[in-house]
């Protein structure tokens, strides 16, 4: 009994005199790296999106700035998201477009977004932005920043009309979620 | 005490509830340890699909780093009561968000110190899952649950457990109870009855109880044992009583035969004697005899050694039983005679181990006159032996009395010997009442009467002071054996004669015996019917007598008797008629001696018959030759006295015609003299007798006329010649007293009868004269001569051939 004791006292003064030293992920999250935060977010919205075709791999699109590219690439490229590679390729003319699985819009790229996301309509690609206008223009999901924090919403209309079932997992992550112009949920 | 000391209700109540508490303890104790383990293991259960839900639920928000969310998520947790604390980790290890209620903070376990699984504290249960996305680990989440409400329903529980346990307990005693009565109380009575009968030994008993398998077969079958037992108790006490009874039997029979029994181990050399064996020697069954020498120590002296070889010999086996015939002492004081039958048990090797056997007390036979039934000879010897310790210590005196019975002979030859046995009966109880005898087996004190001899009786009688007693007693016997005695309507005389010894003329029994006896000879040869005393005088007398009797018959076998001759005168012609024949002995020492002195004794025996014939011979033969050579008319005759004994001898007539035969002589010739007394019993033997010696023509002559008792009427059925008239009446002749008279009727009474008449012992002229008027026929007496040899008388006879007249001359002269 009194190893016992012993014991669960070890673990309680090690826990009470870790506490303080541990490292707060989100206090530190916000100077990173912006578009490596963004790049592991596709990632996961690859994780909670279903394809309707269920492509073998997953063709990640980076629609604008260049320098960009190597972020993505070396954050995501040759992971798997649901049994499917993730291969990561930078878009430059918007007829390619339809070849991809999900399609990010930088801000860059931001007055070709809608006739490119027009263009898009009804086909299975999952597109991401981060313009403010973004889901608007008929984008299915917006990065945004939240009190230094990356996060997103979701225009669940789009996505419904492109096939794209999105888990409702994310939904709930996502600060707000709209459908046809009108909100479902929000924060 | 030990539990197997406790009674079997109390050892059923304790094994029924401890077995009931033990069976409800361990029925709570497995049903709380599987509660539990099933509590546990459901609990993870669920909080594993909680964390898992949580897991998933949360992982999107780890994905995207999405902590509030994380949060949200957890604080759903608050809606599960027993939920302490929810966490959520990275892979790094950092926590992302957590739940806590009540600033609860066990759930911070770093996860990477432990592995997944649920740890389990005291109160609790901590559950650490991974969080998985696409089936790629993200992080981990450890949820706390508290489990302080489980213990309580497991106290809930031990409370029912304990409350069923006190029922259950309660039941079992009350089921305990009822199974101890059921079973414990006929077993308790079947003790009971078992212990009545243990202690009255009463097999009738049985257990009436009532019960039911295997109690109720138990009882059942102690009863049939019992039933069992009592038939073979039965039949034992039925075996026992018949033993008994054949034990009881055989006592009684041999208490009934007065059999002593004996039963010698002779390994042991111990001797069991049966209280009659004691008993028997005056003993009472007190007196615990064990050892042979207790047997052997009563034996007579002269016959131990007997005893002792018979059954030495028995047991060598020599003999097929062991059978003797002894004497052994009684406590009284005497000698009681026993015959003694045993049987030695022999072993394999065929040693004797075992004798027994029986002892019979054969006195009564073995001194018991068998026809009077009073003591014999050897008795009386037996008793004499004692009676002369007795008086020698004691300085006392007794007498020994020898009865001989004076006409015993004459009874038995003329009534028979059925007569005779009935007159011995009689006697022996007269004598036994005049002396007043009591028990045969008496002690020294005691006197006793035997039969000795064929018509002899003895008397031992006892303490007396002086010789007057026995004469007392004597005189008393003579008296009552005088008394008439009937036989058959017959009144019976007889009378007897006793010899009296003291007890100081002699030193043994055969002595005073003897000496009683001849005291006896002597009061026989006094007269009879009387007693004398025996003194040292009567010795010598009886000695003479003895010698002559010895001498006697040496005198015939050599020739030392004679025959003289008295002659008889015929007063018609006072010429000799005759002779009568008298022996004489002529003794080489004594010379001359009269037949009075040897007669009587020959008498007493068979010499008188050889004699007698003797005479008879002699007589005939000289008369035979006188007449041949003396021829005269009418012839010589002889007389010869015949004795009542060889009257009686049925020889007689065979013994008359021998003699006559062997010397030729007429039986005309020959006359016999029979006395009056001898002829009275008028036997048919005695009239046979007569009655040939009559045919053969012999003259018959009674001799002693006028002295019997007997009446008359003899004289016409018995075939008489001649009468002779007693001396007595002749010497008498006149004295002036009636003498003549009764000779004249005589004489007149034999010519009445035609019977010749001769006068006996005429010793006088008177006489003669007298006679001669009275017309007697023939004299004979001194006054002719006096018995002389043949010689003599021959030439007595020729003288008076010659000159008749010269007999009466000379008969002066020769006196």
């Amino acid at each position: 009994m009194r190893t016992r004791i012993s014991v669960r006292m070890v673990v309680f003064l090690c826990a009470v005199l870790l506490l303080p030293c541990m490292p707060r992920p989100a206090c530190t999250q916000a100077s990173a790296d912006e578009y490596q935060v963004k790049a592991a977010f596709l990632f996961h919205f690859a994780q909670f999106v279903d394809w309707p075709a269920g492509p073998p791999s997953i063709g990640v699109c980076i629609f604008g700035d260049e320098p960009h590219r190597q972020e993505f690439q070396s954050t995501i490229e040759g992971k798997l998201a649901g049994g499917r590679v993730l291969h990561v390729r930078l878009l430059s003319q918007t007829l390619d477009a339809e070849r991809c699985d999900v399609l990010f819009f930088s801000r860059d790229e931001a007055r070709r977004q809608a006739t490119v996301l027009k263009s898009l309509h009804g086909l299975p690609v999952l597109t991401v932005g981060e313009t403010d206008n973004f889901l608007s223009d008929g984008g299915m999901i917006r990065f945004h920043l939240e009190r230094g924090k990356i996060r997103f919403d979701i225009n669940l209309g789009a996505a419904d009309s492109a096939h794209l079932k999105i888990s409702s997992q994310l939904l709930l992550l996502a600060t707000s979620v709209t459908r046809g112009g009108g909100m479902i949920r929000g924060r | 005490m030990r539990i197997r000391d406790f009674s079997i209700r109390v050892n059923l109540a304790l094994l029924i509830l401890s077995t009931s508490v033990l069976a409800v303890v361990l029925a709570s104790l497995g049903f709380a340890i599987y509660e539990r383990q099933s509590y546990r293991a459901s609990a993870v259960r669920e909080l594993t699909a909680l964390a898992d839900t949580l897991g998933a639920n949360t992982a999107a928000s780890l994905a995207f780093n999405d902590q509030g969310t994380a949060k949200e998520m957890l604080g759903a947790m608050a809606t599960e009561p027993h939920a302490l604390a929810a966490c959520l980790y990275d892979n790094q290890g950092h926590i992302f968000a957590e739940y806590h209620r009540h600033g609860d903070q066990s759930g911070r376990v770093l996860p990477a110190r432990h592995r997944d699984g649920s740890y389990f504290g005291r109160q609790s249960l901590t559950l650490l899952r991974g969080v998985f996305l696409n089936g790629e680990r993200t992080g981990s989440i450890v949820l706390v649950f508290d489990l302080s409400d489980f213990r309580s329903r497991l106290l809930d529980y031990a409370k029912i457990a304990l409350l069923v346990l006190f029922l259950s307990v309660l039941a079992t005693f009350l089921a305990s109870l009822h199974l101890a009565r059921s079973i414990g109380d006929p077993l308790a009575q079947l003790a009971a009855v078992a212990r009545r009968i243990s202690d009255d030994k009463d097999y009738s008993l049985r257990a009436r109880i009532r019960a039911g398998g295997e109690t109720g077969l138990l009882i059942e079958s102690f009863n049939e044992m019992l039933a069992r037992t009592e038939s073979g108790e039965q039949t034992l006490k039925d075996t026992l009583a018949s033993l008994v009874e054949s034990e009881e039997r055989y006592a009684l029979a041999a208490r009934g035969a007065k059999d002593g029994l004996w039963d010698w181990n002779l390994d042991t050399d111990e001797i069991f004697f049966s209280p009659r064996w004691n008993d028997m020697l005056g003993y009472s069954e007190k007196e615990h005899w064990s050892c042979p020498d207790d047997w052997f120590s009563h034996i007579h002296a002269n016959d131990r050694k007997l005893v002792l070889d018979a059954i030495a010999a028995h047991r060598n086996g020599k003999t097929p039983e062991f059978v003797s015939e002894y004497r052994m002492h009684h406590k009284s004081g005497g000698y009681i005679w026993m015959l003694s039958r045993g049987i030695a048990v022999r072993d394999a090797s065929g040693k004797a181990i075992r004798m027994a056997g029986s002892q019979t007390d054969i006195t009564e036979g073995k001194i018991a006159d068998p026809l009077t039934h009073i003591p014999n000879r050897l008795y009386l010897i037996d008793r004499l032996e004692s009676a002369i310790d007795f008086a020698r210590h004691n300085k006392t005196l007794f007498a020994v009395l020898f009865i001989d019975l004076d006409k015993f002979k004459f009874v038995n030859d003329s009534l028979g010997h059925a007569a005779g046995n009935e007159v011995l009966i009689d006697v022996a109880g007269r004598l036994r009442t005049s002396v007043r005898t009591t028990s045969r087996q008496s002690g020294p004190g005691q006197s006793v009467v035997a039969r000795v001899g064929g018509d002899e009786f003895a008397i031992l009688l006892s303490h007396i002071q002086h010789e007057d007693d026995a004469a007392i007693v004597a005189g008393r016997i003579l008296e009552r054996i005088g008394e008439p005695l009937y036989f058959e309507g017959r009144r019976i005389f007889v009378s007897a004669s006793i010899g009296i010894a003291l007890s100081s003329t002699g030193d043994t029994p055969e002595d005073l015996l003897r000496n009683a006896d001849t005291a006896m000879y002597h009061a026989k040869a006094s007269g009879k019917a009387r007693y004398e005393f025996f003194n040292e005088g009567l010795r010598e007398m009886v000695v003479t007598r003895f010698e002559t009797e010895t001498g006697l018959r040496k005198a015939i076998d050599e020739r030392q008797l004679v025959v003289y001759y008295q002659p008889i005168v015929s007063l018609s012609d006072n010429r000799i008629r005759g002779f009568e024949a008298l022996v004489r002995w002529d003794h080489p020492e004594r010379g001359l001696i009269l037949p009075d002195e040897f007669i009587p004794i020959s008498e007493e025996s068979d010499l008188i018959v050889i004699l007698g014939r003797w005479v008879l011979r002699e007589s005939c033969r000289q008369m035979a030759e006188w007449q041949r050579n003396f021829a005269s008319v009418p012839p010589l005759s002889v007389s010869v006295n015949v004795s009542f004994r060889q009257l009686s001898d049925p020889r007689l007539a065979q013994d008359v015609e021998c003699a006559l035969a062997e010397s030729g002589l007429d039986p005309k010739s020959l006359a016999l003299e029979l006395t009056e007394s001898s002829i009275m019993g008028d036997a048919e033997q005695t009239l046979a007798t007569l009655d040939r010696l009559k045919k053969m023509n012999i003259q018959l002559e009674i001799d002693d006329f006028g002295t019997g008792y007997s009446s008359l009427s003899y004289l016409q059925k018995l075939p008489f010649d001649i009468l002779k008239i007693d001396r007595s009446f002749i010497s008498e002749l006149g004295n002036g007293n009636g003498s003549l008279d009764i000779v004249k009727a005589i004489l007149e009474l034999a010519h009445s009868l035609r019977l010749g008449a001769i006068a006996e012992g005429v010793e006088t002229e008177e006489q003669l004269d007298s006679l001669r008027h009275l017309n007697c026929d023939y004299i004979q007496g001194y006054l002719l001569s006096k018995p002389v040899s043949a010689d003599v008388a021959e030439r007595l006879f020729l003288k008076t051939l010659v000159s008749p007249a010269s007999v009466l001359a000379t008969a002066g002269n020769q006196e």
